[in-house]
Formats: C-alpha cells, sequence, structure tokens
C-alpha cells in the first residue's frame, strides 16, 4: 500500500478534527494496515489504556450472559430483569420443548380417540400451572432469603417470575394451537389457563407451590369431567358460561393474592421451601 | 506460549490461542488494538464513560466468541465489526440525546480540503457536498457495515429514514460524479 496516513492527519484524526470524508478514508486504511493503527494506538493514554484492561480482565471470569437473556436485553427488558427471566427454568428451552411435545401428543391422542380438540383443551391450561410448580422455590434458588431482602424479591420477583412464565406458556401452547386444532378451539382454553395459574400462586401462599399446583390440576380435572358428564352439550367446560366462571375466578384470585401477598415476603414460609 | 512469541505472532494466530483460551494472547491483541478501536469508537459516540465501556464488552466478546472468527477478512475488521454493533446495542438499551452520540466532529478547514482534493478527487468532493445527515447515514452503512436497523439504532433515527437517505446519497453522488 504506497498510501499511508501521515503525522498531520493522524493528529487531526485523534482529535476528532478531521472531516467527514477524511476520517473516512482514515478508517477504512485503518482496518488493514498495521503500521498506521500501531501509530495511532502510541497517542492512547497509557493510564487509559491499563484501567481498561483491567475491567476487561475483572470480567473475563463471569459466567457468559445466556442466548436468552441477550435476546430479552434486546428488546428492551433491564438487565437485571433479564437476569431473572433467563434464570427461570420453566422458559428455558427444554422445558418449552417438552411442553410442545406434550401439547402436541394429547392433541394427536385426542384426534385418533376422535374426540377432535378436547384433550388438549384439558392439557393446555396445565401447561403454566407446571411451569409455576417448577420456577418457584429454594430448590431452583440458592440465594433465597438473600433475595427475600433485596427491594425485587418476594412478591415482585414472583410476579415477574409468574408472568414470564404464562407468557412463555401461551405462547408454546399456540404453537399446537395454531397447526392442529380447528381456529375456534385456539382461545378456549386461554381464560381457564389464567385462572389455574392465578389460582395456583393463591393456594400457594397457604401451602406449598408443588401441593398447589397439584390440588389445583386435580380441580381443574375433576371440574372438567363433572361439567361435560353433566350438561346435555359436548366442551361445556369451555362453553360461554364457563368462560365467564373462570373469568370471575381469575379476577376473584387475583384479588385475594393481592391482599395476601405478605406471605411472599416471608422466610420460612411454603411457597419457598418446595419447589 | 512465551511473550515473545506472543508479540510476533500475527493477529489470526492470537486470535486462534484466544479460542484456546490463553489469556496473554489477548492482552498482546488488546494492545495492538485497543487504541484505534478507541478513537474510532470516539469518532461515533462523544460520551467518555460509554466508550470504555463499549471497548471493554467488544474485548470481552473478542475473548468469549474468538471461535466464531472465520478468518475471512482482516482481524481488525472483526473487531470493529463486534465493537460498532456493542455501540449500537448499548443506544438501543438505553438512547442517549443525539448531540451525544456524534463526534466532537467540526468542519474541514480549507486547507485540508484542498488536500483532499488531491489525494482523492472528486469523490472526496462529493462526499463532502452531502449534508451531515447523509454523510453519516453514509458512514454508518458503507464504512462501518451495519444493516439498516443496526444503522439506525447507531444514530437515533427510524429505519426508514436510513433508507429513503441512503437513496439521496446514491442519487446526489452519481449526479456528483457523472
Amino acid at each position: 500500500m504506497s498510501w499511508h496516513v501521515d503525522h498531520e492527519l493522524l493528529v487531526h484524526y485523534q482529535g476528532g478534527r478531521l472531516g467527514d470524508t477524511a476520517s473516512f478514508s482514515v478508517e477504512a486504511h485503518l482496518v488493514g494496515c498495521a503500521p498506521c493503527r500501531r501509530l495511532i494506538s502510541d497517542a492512547i493514554d497509557p493510564a487509559r489504556r491499563d484501567q481498561l484492561w483491567a475491567g476487561v480482565i475483572d470480567r473475563m471470569d463471569w459466567p457468559d450472559p445466556r442466548r436468552a437473556e441477550r435476546a430479552l436485553a434486546r428488546v428492551g427488558v433491564p438487565a437485571h430483569t433479564a437476569r431473572l427471566l433467563a434464570t427461570t427454568p420453566s422458559i428455558r428451552m427444554p422445558w418449552l420443548l417438552s411442553m410442545v411435545t406434550v401439547l402436541v401428543a394429547a392433541v394427536v391422542a385426542s384426534h385418533s380417540f376422535g374426540e377432535g380438540p378436547f384433550l388438549f383443551l384439558v392439557v393446555a391450561p396445565l401447561v403454566p400451572v407446571a411451569g409455576i410448580a417448577v420456577s418457584f422455590g429454594r430448590s431452583i434458588d440458592p440465594l433465597y432469603e438473600v433475595g427475600l431482602a433485596t427491594p425485587t424479591g418476594g412478591f415482585r420477583l414472583m410476579l415477574i417470575r409468574a408472568t414470564s412464565v404464562l407468557v412463555s406458556s401461551l405462547a408454546v401452547s399456540m404453537v399446537p394451537a395454531v397447526l392442529l386444532t380447528e381456529a375456534r378451539w385456539m382461545v378456549v382454553w386461554m381464560i381457564p389457563a389464567l385462572a389455574v395459574t392465578v389460582l395456583t400462586l393463591l393456594v400457594s401462599t397457604v401451602i406449598s407451590v408443588s401441593a398447589a399446583a397439584g390440588v389445583v390440576c386435580t380441580l381443574w380435572l375433576v371440574g372438567v369431567a363433572m361439567t361435560e358428564l353433566g350438561a346435555s352439550t359436548r366442551y361445556a367446560a369451555f362453553g360461554a358460561s364457563a368462560q365467564m366462571t373462570f373469568g370471575g375466578l381469575a379476577l376473584g384470585s387475583a384479588a385475594l393474592l393481592m391482599i395476601r401477598r405478605q406471605s411472599f415476603e416471608r422466610v420460612g414460609h411454603d411457597w419457598k421451601e418446595t419447589g | 506460549m512465551k511473550e515473545r512469541d506472543l508479540e510476533e505472532s500475527s493477529d489470526e494466530e492470537l486470535i486462534k490461542l484466544i479460542a484456546a483460551g490463553d489469556a496473554g494472547a489477548l492482552r498482546v491483541l488488546y494492545d495492538r488494538h485497543v487504541g484505534w478501536l478507541v478513537i474510532r469508537l470516539a469518532h461515533r459516540c462523544s460520551d467518555r464513560e460509554i466508550v470504555d465501556e463499549v471497548v471493554q464488552d467488544t474485548f470481552l466478546a473478542v475473548w468469549r466468541g474468538a471461535g466464531r472468527f472465520r478468518g475471512d477478512g482482516p482481524a481488525a475488521a472483526w473487531i470493529w465489526g463486534i465493537g460498532v454493533r456493542r455501540l449500537v446495542e448499548r443506544f438501543r438499551r438505553r438512547p442517549l440525546p443525539r448531540w451525544r452520540r456524534e463526534g466532537s466532529e467540526t468542519e474541514p478547514s480549507a486547507e485540508e480540503l484542498v488536500l483532499l482534493g488531491i489525494e482523492h478527487g472528486d469523490l472526496a468532493k462529493a462526499i463532502d457536498r452531502l449534508s451531515p445527515e447523509l454523510r453519516a447515514v453514509l458512514r454508518a452503512t458503507v464504512l462501518d457495515g451495519l444493516t439498516t436497523r443496526e444503522a439506525a439504532g447507531l444514530l437515533g433515527i427510524p429505519a426508514g429514514t436510513v433508507k429513503s437517505r441512503m437513496v439521496r446519497v446514491r442519487r446526489e453522488l452519481r449526479e456528483a460524479l457523472t
């Protein structure tokens, strides 16, 4: 290469006093020219260089932020919330994949028994409940007590995680719902899903979260079975009046949950000890 | 590897060693590249704290992602690609007012313009005649190699504006050069 950045040009470029066109030339040249890069690098304050390096060394051993965490940060989720979400087991890929598998299996089984989407509708609302059951508690969070003492601990932490579980569960349920069932069945499981999820959180203020999930799952299955057996039409458990009931249940549970939110701040509550 | 051997290694060899976990190689690569990276970033962001943060992020990304270097271009271009994207990401996370993004650029002196005219001929004059907004878009897309979306993130303008400005850049340059 015959052209090199001369001293004057370099000084102007470093000081930001060079016009755009000349800067373009300098920058394009620097990429391919090691001697010119060395020239310009010598101009940077050695103290700053060392200080920057110290920062790099300091963070070299830090864990690499997960891909999910970076993706969340990119769409505008604050870094600390992104970290929280990325460490929630039920929004990790293996869990989501297993949930999709379960739902697809439910749809296939349902169809092969000539039941239409029925089995899918029964299983889909339980996905977020299962997600809640594996997302909370001491078993996944070794710093549980420490977390309680922080401003994001307790109730707020629970809300952030529960929301992420709910959103991701709805998203994975949409996969089989869109691919495998008729359009009208795509949404009828959503309000029941919301209701049983909030109910699980509410019950978990009294008993452990896994027990709460078990109780709510049982209630849901028994409730659906009894409604279907007692009603004259199929899908009564997902009809308009049932949707109203589930909507009411979701709102009522949410209200009670707000009242009982103190129980998420206490150390030693069952909610924290199992999961 | 001994320190002197590292000093004599090419950037590509260093990156291979870094991929294998050699922190000494990273130090040598850092020393070679930190200077121009700091100054080039400073031309795109006048906030020194952010530049420092982005430089550190860049070398950490090199440390972790050295295995992804394919060696199909100069190492400096690869490092710059990482650095400028970190800057875009940084702006996206916490946008700065536009006046703090721009480097401390001023108009070139008449003398410089004359020198450049000799050096680069008509193209330089044509680029200089572009408005500053158009030149910023030209720099982000052509020189920095950013996509339309990334350029929009760097400059703090909508992606559609980047596209329409690029159309104007092309038109104005074509007119000036033919």
